[in-house]
């Protein structure tokens, strides 16, 4: 490596470095964490640059190049990138893709990096060798770190790392990521010039090799001109089928024709050819191991083979999916409570505070019915939603979301999707946007496809406080058995989106997105005691995300709804109504003109620009029993599910004139219909309400992002009409069937 | 809610109101520029690589 090593400095400048144009802008070296699936990259990552990255003891968690700047001993900074994890160099799905591009320098706007640290799972050598031998022979400088040396220890395994050095030609080093250990040698070695290996690991049979070098010599001078990565990109090139961006950028366009020539003349010569690479691989892997490995005949653990054996059991493994959901369900609503109750009681009373200190006026009423209302009911929903991340980073780290993987694969398998699809579709319940970027994981493009489109049916933290609030106010905490009735309700609207995910994907799947079912080969990880950090560190992320939405888009939503729900002022209704507040304050009737206050508060909402917008919208939404008031806020909806709350809470709150610290469950269980003075919302309605939240499609990042994945409007826009269409038959059937059966 | 003329709670809420609404107006520019771009400054995605999905 030709780059300075100035202690001191923490931007490298790279004089003498021709590959990079020679010019004197400083750059800083950059290391790539590289290796496969679920051998703890983030993990590392996050050890080596102090971030908190999402990391998950199942594999496919980073789908995404994650840049961060670590500082190695002799006080330089480099920047570290975490690739996503890649089981071989000959691509399978987009995010495989990623990895072999910036490997071989074909992205124009990310350089390949200055050093690669391959990370290997110390318990699976043989199987992350493959990789191993496939990155070393491009050429580059590469650290091999055996991660999990630990509990490749507790497993019997020994390594002689130095006869592994020897036979790789690369620097091997043992840590345990998690634990810290081994950290300082690697940080060392990082800091240190490390030269490429030059073994070659496989011998490729004469016409290959022909084909190879023919390719080779008409491929043009890569920009940074090593002749190794022309190599390389010249067997890429004739290995991969696919008709490859990227790929087909690097080269001319008469050698992309020449290349199915290529393949065809090598297929009648020996039609496994491309089988040869592996093979010979994994010879020369097996030649490694019998020098380098020490491990016991048998590397099964009994007692995961056991525990593996009823949680992926047939009938038992989904009963204990369903009974572990539905316990966590019931702990969001049962433990969260009092620390809501105290957020509400706070917020309310700080309202209250607020509508002491200023006089009656807009600014009064922008503080307390838009900012204070708005932002504070929402801030109420995080101690929920800090328990159900609290739960879901427990389950995943444990290794048991791995499991539950694979029995969902059966589930997923009969409507015609592979359980690759699962942990986009599980990291959805937090966020669709980061589950609809999981689905590069999926190789099969029209499995990919039917990922993304369902990936917003999954409840997503969003959601949740629109339920919890709909519940809170319409559904008894009644006992049914061991859980409550709100902890039934919630669990219910989860399953009704994943329900109904799965009713379109079968109906994708048999029409417009036909196909097989694609074989899935999951690894199971080994069970682990969760690791502490990492779950609170996802609880506190998810609840600072939440948090910061609330500061933000919520707060901004809040104060326009607010001015949207005020004016314009003095319509012909609020008018006669002030008029008539004058003559009974002058006749002193008192009781009167509270009585018609309230009812100048409600006709002010009403001829304000979001109450004629509510109620223009009105008739599409009256058969599912929504007034437009709740029309409001379904449009406000649309910035972020959770604006619904606040909406709820501006709207009445402006329609309110006592500012009684009441909390919004209540206001919302006994507001009244302006017109009739009736229940303006039975359980009914609120059923139909959590029905529509739980399967409309209302957010607007997620379009864009499926926007984005699929290169194309025309999906997104289908799944926005479905999803939505969709929301109102269900919504429709819940209320005018339960009006026939007598309820509401 | 109304108070007659024009006094210095209406003078806050219209600067108030102005500026969040400025704010939108900035981000929906931002993220058009953008598009998702993924570059370092987009700001509907940091550090996200530009990967468009592959064609088969």
């Amino acid at each position: 490596m030709s780059v300075s090593t100035r202690p001191d400095a923490p931007e490298l400048s790279a004089p003498g470095v021709s590959s990079l144009g020679a010019t004197p802008e400083p750059v800083r070296r950059r290391i790539a964490l590289l290796g496969n699936p679920n051998s703890g990259k983030s993990t590392l990552f996050n050890a080596l640059t102090g971030l908190r990255q999402k990391v998950g003891n199942y594999p496919g968690v980073t789908v995404e190049k994650k840049i961060g700047v670590c500082t190695l001993p002799t006080g330089r900074r480099v920047e570290l990138l975490d690739l996503p994890g890649s089981y071989s160099l000959q691509p399978g799905s987009p995010d495989e893709v990623i990895v072999r591009d910036v490997l071989l320098d074909l992205l124009p706007d990310t350089p390949p990096p200055d050093l690669i640290v391959l990370v290997v799972d110390a318990t699976h050598l043989e199987r992350h060798l493959y990789l191993v031998l496939q990155v070393l022979e491009i050429g580059r400088p590469t650290i091999v770190a055996l991660n999990m040396i630990d509990t490749a220890e507790e497993l019997g395994i020994r390594i002689d790392t130095t006869v592994l050095e020897r036979r790789l030609g690369a620097p091997v080093v043992e840590i345990a990521a998690a634990r810290g250990r081994g950290l300082g040698n690697l940080r060392r070695l990082m800091d240190r010039d490390i030269e490429p290996s030059t073994r070659h690991f496989r011998q490729w049979p004469d016409p290959v090799r022909q084909a190879i070098e023919h390719l080779e010599a008409k491929l043009p001078h890569t920009k940074h001109g090593r002749d190794r990565g022309r190599r390389d990109l010249a067997i890429a090139l004739l290995l991969d089928d696919g008709e490859d961006d990227a790929l087909a950028r690097a080269i001319p366009a008469e050698l992309l024709d020449d290349l199915p020539a290529q393949r065809a003349k090598l297929d009648t010569v020996d039609p496994g050819w491309r089988n040869g690479d592996v093979l010979g691989r994994y010879d020369e892997i097996a030649g490694m191991l019998e020098a380098a490995l020490v491990a016991p005949g048998v590397l099964r653990d009994p007692v995961r083979d056991r525990i593996d054996r009823v949680l992926t059991h047939r009938l038992l493994g989904p009963v204990i999916f369903l009974l572990l959901m539905g316990a966590v369900f019931q702990s969001v609503f049962a433990w969260a409570q009092p620390a809501m109750d105290l957020i509400d009681t706070l917020v309310g009373r700080f309202g209250a505070f607020v509508n002491s200190l200023l006089p009656a006026g807009p600014l009064q009423s922008l503080l307390v019915d838009g900012i204070i209302a708005g932002v504070g009911t929402t801030i109420t929903f995080i101690p929920q939603i800090a328990i159900l991340f609290f739960f879901i980073a427990l389950l995943e780290d444990s290794g048991y979301m791995a499991r539950a993987a694979f029995i969902m694969d059966r589930l997923m398998g009969k409507v015609g999707l592979s359980g690759r699809a699962f942990i986009p579709l599980l990291s959805s319940f937090a966020c669709a946007i980061p589950g609809i970027m999981a689905t590069r994981t999926i190789d099969n493009r029209r499995d990919r496809l039917t990922t993304i489109l369902i990936a917003p049916f999954m409840s997503c933290s969003a959601r949740l406080p629109v339920y919890a609030l709909l519940i809170g106010a319409f559904i008894p905490s009644v006992w049914v058995g061991p859980v409550t009735l709100p902890g039934i309700t919630l669990f219910s609207l989860y399953v009704l989106g994943i329900v109904a995910a799965i009713a379109v994907a079968w109906a994708l799947k048999r029409t417009a997105l036909k196909g097989g079912k694609p074989l899935y080969v999951m690894e199971l990880p080994p069970y682990r005691m969760p690791a502490w950090r990492s779950v609170l560190v996802t609880v506190l992320d998810r609840s600072l995300l939440f948090l910061r939405k609330a500061g933000t888009v919520i707060l901004a939503v809040s104060i326009l709804l607010w001015f949207f729900a005020s004016y314009p002022k003095g319509g012909p209704e609020a008018t006669v109504l002030a008029m008539q507040i004058t003559t009974a304050r002058g006749a002193g009737d008192t009781a009167g003109a509270e009585r018609l206050k309230k009812e100048l508060a409600g006709a002010a909402l009403r001829e304000s620009f979001a109450g004629q917008v509510g109620r223009a919208m009105e008739p599409a939404i009256r058969p599912l029993g929504f007034d437009w008031r709740i029309g409001i806020g379904l449009i406000t909806s649309f910035a972020a599910r959770e604006v619904m709350v606040s909406t709820m809470a501006t709207v009445f709150n402006l329609g309110d004139t006592d500012h009684a610290p009441v909390s919004l469950r209540q206001t919302i269980r006994e507001a009244t219909d302006p017109a009739t003075g009736a229940r303006a919302y039975t359980p009914l309605v609120g059923l139909s309400l959590m029905v529509f939240f739980a399967l409309a499609c209302q957010c607007m990042s997620t379009v864009a992002v499926a926007r984005r994945e699929t290169n194309s409007w025309r999906w997104p826009i289908f799944m926005l009409v479905m999803m939505n269409v969709l929301a109102w038959l269900a919504s429709f059937a819940v209320y005018q069937g339960g009006r026939m059966l007598g309820y509401g | 809610m109304s108070a007659p003329g024009f006094g210095w709670q209406d003078a806050v809420v219209v600067v108030v109101v102005l500026a969040t609404a400025g704010w939108f107006v900035r981000r929906a520019i931002l993220r058009r520029r953008h598009k998702g771009c993924g570059c370092e400054d987009c700001p509907a995605k940091k550090n996200l690589l530009k990967a468009p999905p592959r064609p088969r």
